[in-house]
């Protein structure tokens, strides 16, 4: 396990539009081993905000790991992953693209921006828990990442 | 339009086995609140020529229909979404007939299996 997470609650991004998806996730990660605490970002822009804790978020919590969808309104999910990972700030928090596209061009070009891995969304639920359970093991207690 | 093709009822029966039968219900409610009014965006979008626009409401919708297993509308806007980032103008108006006819189809069969989960 992540020694420092073992006393705090594990902060996750998710970056999603779809409130369906959006329950899902927070369903799945309800289910987790690991405290959590999901916060998320309905665009690109509020997730930016979010992650520079600019205006209503100036007192955000830096997350641990972001969950971030390609299709978003506005800013897109690659433009997002874009700005995160050119940002030296923020390019350290592991980011898990998780989108319907299996289009190779997506998947490319979310490695070539430095995502840190790629996950299709599985059609069924309980294949969705399951990829969501496997992330949040791999992520939160299998590595260890930096404190800041 | 058959009623399979319509409502894969496996997704709802996902639902229901791994989180409950009101969790099920909730995701129709969600489905029911936050679908019509992306379906009423296709026609502004559509009158500004905005395709981008139709692409991204049409990608928004099918990812509400796989959620709660809406075969038949998750397809018409999978193919919609493809046809606006193509900006195949012409074929826009048939898919968004189908999908329209697609959503009155399962409405029906999804009011009837909330009417199920709830008793």
């Amino acid at each position: 396990m992540n020694g420092n997470m073992t006393s705090r609650a594990v902060e996750v991004l998710l970056v999603e539009d779809n409130p369906g998806d959006v329950r899902l996730t927070q369903e799945a990660l309800r289910e987790s081993k690991v405290r959590n605490r999901l916060r998320v970002a309905m665009d690109g822009i509020e997730a930016l905000a979010y992650l520079r804790r600019q205006g209503v978020h100036a007192n955000a919590a830096r997350p641990d790991l972001i969950l971030l969808d390609l299709n978003l309104p506005g800013m897109d999910g690659r433009q997002v992953l874009q700005e995160i990972k050119t940002d030296p700030s923020l390019r350290r928090i592991p980011v898990v693209v998780m989108t319907t596209s299996a289009a190779e061009e997506d998947i490319i070009k979310a490695y070539d921006l430095h995502v840190n891995c790629y996950v299709t969304k599985p059609m069924d639920f309980a294949q969705f828990m399951q990829v969501v359970k496997s992330i949040e093991e791999f992520w939160l207690e299998i590595v260890k990442l930096p404190s800041e | 339009m058959g009623d399979a093709e319509c409502l894969n009822k496996a997704a709802l029966e996902s639902l229901q086995k791994m989180a409950g039968a009101k969790f099920a219900i909730r995701m129709i409610d969600l489905f029911f609140s936050t679908v019509p009014p992306k379906l009423a965006e296709f026609q502004p979008a559509l009158s500004a020529g905005d395709y981008h626009q139709v692409q991204d409401v049409a990608h928004f919708i099918k990812s509400s229909c796989r959620n709660i297993g809406a075969a038949a509308m998750q397809d018409a806007s999978a193919r919609l979404e493809q046809a606006a980032r193509e900006g195949k103008a012409d074929a826009i108006p048939g898919l968004l007939q189908e999908m329209e006819q697609a959503y009155a189809a399962v409405k029906v069969l999804l009011e009837e299996e909330r009417r199920i989960l709830s008793s």
